[in-house]
């Protein structure tokens, strides 16, 4: 649940990217901070890296301002990827607000994705909270690998694989080139916020 | 009591973030978000199909039906009610599609009374409480047809699943068991369960000994590099 602070007219939102190991979490996240970091005043902080890989967790806090009176501040978390870094993952999944699930769009990942919405599901679970009720989008990531020749999943059958029951908006991106990585978080960001009025309601 | 206008905080919040975003946006116009913005359909293609499908059961008014009824449930993704019915829909038609001869009967009384409810609900002369009842009393309906059908279907599945062709059996496996295992935990999702327990407990087991391993690989660096100090002086 949002935090709304009434007294200081600020609301905080949590929202999280999860998905499978390098399916571009942090990417996503380091090609909003190196193209609106200046808009958003804001710096990004990763907790423990190795190699390329996200160990602990990125977090990236900005402020969208003052609207309506309040101040709008949006809080964004990754969360490793890898299956063996479990405990982290369900542990940055607190007092998550929505969630962007990144998949790869690479032909080796089907299973992965799969596995890794299912994770989320159980991680969810365990705060119960309900995967179908929380604002989620999902991320088709990876989709300029088509034009370097690889072999990718086609949007219809990550699709079926995924949002078969959940029916959630689904956009095909690429963090590395930053094609749709600033609609997935504006649609995020939306729903969210529409989100906190239904849950107050 | 809070009195946050929501509504203008959503609009105010999605005018922010367009201007924000707003040189991004434009670069990468999205095909696939204006497919998500579209107007909720009529329902006149579904009337077509559930007419067909009156007249004569095909695989072709099935395939029709289970992407109708999967793009209506995108297109009322704000109607709970009538969501929920395309569901049924959705269900009752795969259910035909992989048993296909073997369908009992009330499967399709009861696909047929729930393209029904979707007209009653679509007609505007009922309130919504009415309307709830109405979902309502279909959700029963297919659940207690549900649970007939699986004692009932307990001597044919063998054959029928035997009959599939591969795509359907994709269709039956893995993916599927994600809502019923819903079903089946929802009851103690207070409870953290014994297995997560134990899955934490190995994965901090295994982040343990992977530390310790680091710890020494970095202990036998450190004392390499003495020793070859040691050496030269």
């Amino acid at each position: 649940m949002a935090f709304i602070n009434i007294r200081n007219k600020q609301i905080d939102l949590k929202i999280v990217y999860y998905g499978p190991g390098q399916g571009g979490k942090t990417t996503n996240l380091l090609y909003i901070h190196k193209n609106f970091s200046e808009k958003i005043k804001s710096r990004m902080v990763s907790i423990d890296t190795y190699g390329d890989r996200t160990i602990f967790f990125d977090f990236f806090p900005f402020d969208l301002g003052q609207i309506n009176g309040f101040d709008i501040k949006i809080q964004l978390y990754t969360v490793p990827g890898q299956t063996e870094y479990d405990a982290t993952r369900r542990l940055v999944l607190n007092g998550v607000d929505g969630i962007v699930f990144v998949a790869d769009m690479s032909a080796s990942m089907r299973r992965k994705n799969i596995l890794s919405l299912k994770n989320l599901y159980e991680n969810l679970e365990a705060y119960n909270k309900n995967i179908f009720k929380i604002p989620l989008v999902f991320q088709f990531n990876k989709v300029d690998l088509a034009q370097k020749g690889y072999p990718i999943l086609p949007k219809e059958l990550l699709a079926n694989d995924l949002d078969r029951q959940l029916k959630r908006p689904w956009i095909i991106a690429s963090a590395l080139t930053g094609k749709n990585v600033a609609l997935t978080l504006k649609k995020i960001i939306s729903m969210t916020t529409a989100n906190i009025k239904a849950n107050l309601n | 009591m809070i009195d946050l206008d929501f509504n203008n905080l959503t609009l105010g919040v999605e005018k922010r973030l367009d201007e924000i975003f707003a040189d991004d946006l434009q670069v990468h116009s999205p095909q696939s978000a204006k497919l998500k913005f579209v107007k909720p359909p009529s329902l006149a293609s579904l009337r077509k199909i559930i007419m067909s499908l009156e007249w004569e059961v095909t695989d072709n008014h099935l395939n029709d039906l289970l992407k109708e009824s999967n793009r209506l449930q995108r297109a009322y993704i704000k109607d709970d009610q009538l969501q929920k019915l395309f569901r049924l829909l959705f269900h009752l038609g795969r259910y035909i599609r992989v048993y296909k001869s073997d369908t009992h009967s009330y499967v399709f009384n009861s696909l047929f009374r729930t393209y029904n409810g979707v007209v009653k609900i679509t007609s505007g002369k009922y309130s919504n409480h009415q309307k709830a009842n109405i979902v309502n009393d279909e959700i029963k309906r297919y659940l207690s047809l549900k649970a007939y059908l699986k004692t009932k279907n307990k001597n044919i599945s063998r054959r029928t699943l035997n009959k599939l062709n591969t795509s359907d059996k994709s269709r039956l496996s893995p993916i599927d068991s994600f809502g019923k295992e819903k079903l089946y935990q929802s009851k103690d999702a207070s409870k953290i369960h014994y297995r997560t327990v134990n899955n934490n407990f190995m994965e901090l087991k295994k982040f343990i000994y992977l530390e310790i391993k680091k710890l020494r690989q970095d202990l036998q660096r450190i004392v390499a590099l003495i020793d070859t100090k040691a050496q030269y002086r």
